[in-house]
């Protein structure tokens, strides 16, 4: 049994959207992240996965629920028992070009979070901030630079090496190589594949490519309207999905197969907002097999529970069993 | 065999700084024929956006286009004043970009600003080109359009926006439709629905779309042909399926390899090392030679021009040993 890094469980997030309705960005999310592996989030604008990782980081308070990190319950910590475990965790954000303080020389972004937790004294920080470039495969001429100066892989290296400046065991990537162009995504998911396996990092990857999470992550969880619907081991649920909310973003991920072009599921309609009186099935107003299985009513009266459905995959759906059989061979448009 | 409904040949864009001119756009010929859909490709910088706004006059200024030829159905657009372009624009050629948040204005509701498109390009009166208005949203497969035309941009998500720019664009009933980026901003399952829907217009209303993207999936997914693009020029030009499977461009090859393929899971990546040039420092010779791992020594000298090999047009000077023997 490895060890588990991050737990969290039952973990919910109410807001109340503008005439005082309550939403829930995170409605009882379960998840767990073992030491040196990758567990990677998916889902769709919406879908809670930002306000996830912001409870990781101890950013946003949540109605109920724990998250718990090696062992020490993150959502109760304040001050600063809350900034040392903040130092165990790293984040690298989307956009590089946003996320770096343009003001700053690249070698002072780095050293900021060694400085910030008074770690080193400055002579040694020096000689740290090179080897953190290293690492990276910064130039050391790139250390001297100022953000706008940099290409989007380079300024993308800087912020993967600033959150390994004090060598975190975790660390959460939102989005990393979204605002890359194709040639310099190879480059970032090479190096974060070469980091994680030296310095042993647990990664937990937040992002709607699927492409990118096939290609790091060992488990996936899929979210919905702040629920998880799907969640299991990366080969097995990418090669077959348990339910047709996982089927459908699986199959609209555009790839180079001409074959893919024919099987591409259209869901109907868009993400609704997560209204807490809704009963049943959450993504049922979307769901391409309820409607081809002659609309069901079971899913319109209750919840489906997230249950295993093989040794290594658990979904959410009345009808999981359906999804492979009925995915789509040549499945049209709307 | 029938012309092309648009004729791009030697289409530049320069931009003049200090006494210098920095060409964004060095050299772009393509056709498009009615019905179709063409991919434009390439990374940040690469031209590729500029390439369509020179369609439509809408290079911003300082920059300054040149083409030997650049013909809308055999109007000379270059020739074209700016009342002349104003009356083709949006009535025959169209044009739809990345973010539709930041398209769309703020302060009208949609059905207004579809009525201000309609009014200016049909003779309709006021009631009719009410129902126009609803009919182009249903078009667009909006539902419940009567809501929609009296909401404001920000009450509806990004891919109603995006469906809203579309109807806008598509108001005029052009032949063209020019697509940069239109699903960048939105999620897969939203993507997929637009797609669907560009390529259910082209069926339905013979209507022809260059698509822009940097996303390889999307145009393989969605285009007929495609162009490749690095550095300003074009380097590689065919059909999709043929290019994206079998690519001969020593750019394209390697652009390819690096992508995220299934079944190799934490394997590492192929890797094209360095970055494209930035406009104003492209070497002389061929523009990728720096960053080949074909390069002989002509390639620094000697510019490869686009050779046309059946259906491919390849811009390298070692394509024949790619492609003779094929």
């Amino acid at each position: 049994m490895t060890e588990e890094l991050l737990s969290v469980s039952g973990l919910i997030k109410e807001y109340r959207n503008s005439s005082g309705a309550p939403i829930r960005a995170l409605d009882g999310v379960d998840l767990t992240l073992s030491r040196g592996s990758t567990l990677a989030v998916v889902g769709e604008s919406g879908c809670g996965k930002t306000t996830l990782a912001r409870s990781i980081l101890g950013a946003v308070t949540p109605t109920s629920g724990s998250v718990r990190f090696q062992g020490e319950e993150i959502s109760s910590l304040r001050g600063s028992a809350l900034r040392q475990v903040r130092a165990r965790l790293g984040f690298v954000q989307q956009n590089p070009a946003t996320s770096l303080d343009p003001r700053m020389r690249v070698a002072d972004i780095i050293a900021e979070p060694i400085r910030a937790h008074g770690l080193v004294r400055e002579g040694q920080l020096t000689q740290q901030v090179a080897e953190l470039a290293e690492l990276v495969s910064l130039r050391p001429a790139v250390l001297q630079q100022r953000p706008m100066e940099l290409s989007g892989g380079q300024a993308q290296r800087v912020a993967i090496a600033r959150a390994i400046a004090l060598r975190p065991e975790l660390i959460i990537l939102d989005e990393p190589t979204s605002a890359l162009d194709l040639s310099v995504q190879a480059q970032v998911l090479n190096l974060l594949l070469e980091l994680q396996h030296q310095l042993s990092l647990s990664y937990l990857l937040i992002s709607h490519d699927l492409d990118v999470v096939e290609h790091l992550s060992d488990t996936i969880a899929v979210m919905y309207l702040g629920r998880i619907v799907e969640k299991g081991a990366t080969e097995e649920l990418s090669r077959s999905a348990n339910h047709p909310y996982t089927s459908a973003l699986f199959s609209a991920t555009p790839s180079l197969d001409p074959a893919a072009r024919r099987k591409r599921i259209v869901l109907t309609g868009d993400v609704q907002s997560s209204l807490l009186d809704m009963q049943g099935c959450s993504f049922r107003s979307r769901c391409w097999l309820w409607e081809k299985l002659g609309e069901p009513a079971v899913c319109a009266e209750s919840q489906p529970l997230l249950i295993q459905k093989s040794s290594e995959v658990l979904a959410a759906c009345h009808f999981s069993e359906q999804v492979a059989l009925a995915a789509p061979s040549g499945f049209n448009e709307t | 065999m029938t012309t092309p409904l648009l004729e791009i040949q030697d289409l530049r864009v320069a931009f003049h700084h200090r006494g210098r001119a920095i060409d964004a756009v060095r050299g772009v010929t393509l056709q498009l024929n009615r019905g179709e859909i063409l991919g434009i490709v390439g990374e940040t910088g690469s031209g590729k956006t500029l390439t369509g706004l020179a369609m439509l006059q809408l290079v911003p200024s300082p920059g300054v286009v040149t083409a030997s030829k650049l013909t809308f159905d055999g109007i000379d657009l270059l020739d074209l004043n700016r009342a002349g372009m104003a009356a083709l624009r949006g009535k025959r050629i169209s044009m739809i970009f990345q973010d539709p948040a930041t398209s769309l204005n703020p302060v009208y509701t949609i059905g207004t600003q579809i009525d201000a498109v309609l009014s200016v390009h049909t003779d309709l009166d006021r009631n009719a080109r009410r129902e126009e208005a609803l009919a182009r949203l249903v078009e667009v497969g909006l539902p419940d359009p009567q809501r929609v035309f009296d909401t404001y941009p920000h009450q509806l998500s990004g891919g109603m926006q995006q469906r809203v720019m579309i109807a806008l664009a598509l108001a005029g009933d052009p032949e063209v439709l020019v697509a940069d980026e239109p699903t960048t901003a939105l999620d897969v399952t939203i993507q997929a629905q637009i797609l669907t829907l560009l390529d259910r217009l082209r069926r339905q209303r013979g209507l022809a779309i260059i698509l822009i993207s940097h996303n390889l999936g999307v145009v393989s997914q969605t285009c007929d042909r495609v162009a490749l693009m690095y550095a300003g020029s074009l380097v590689e030009e065919g059909k999709t399926d043929e290019v994206l499977q079998t690519p001969a461009h020593p750019y394209a090859r390697a652009l390819i390899a690096s992508m995220v393929r299934s079944g190799h899971r934490k394997e590492p990546l192929k890797v094209l090392s360095g970055s494209g040039p930035a406009p104003g420092t492209i070497p002389t010779g061929c523009a990728f030679a720096p960053r080949c791992v074909m390069r002989v020594d002509r390639c620094l000298t000697d510019t490869p021009e686009l050779i046309q090999f059946g259906e491919r047009s390849v811009a390298c000077l070692r394509a024949h040993e790619e492609l003779v023997h094929d």
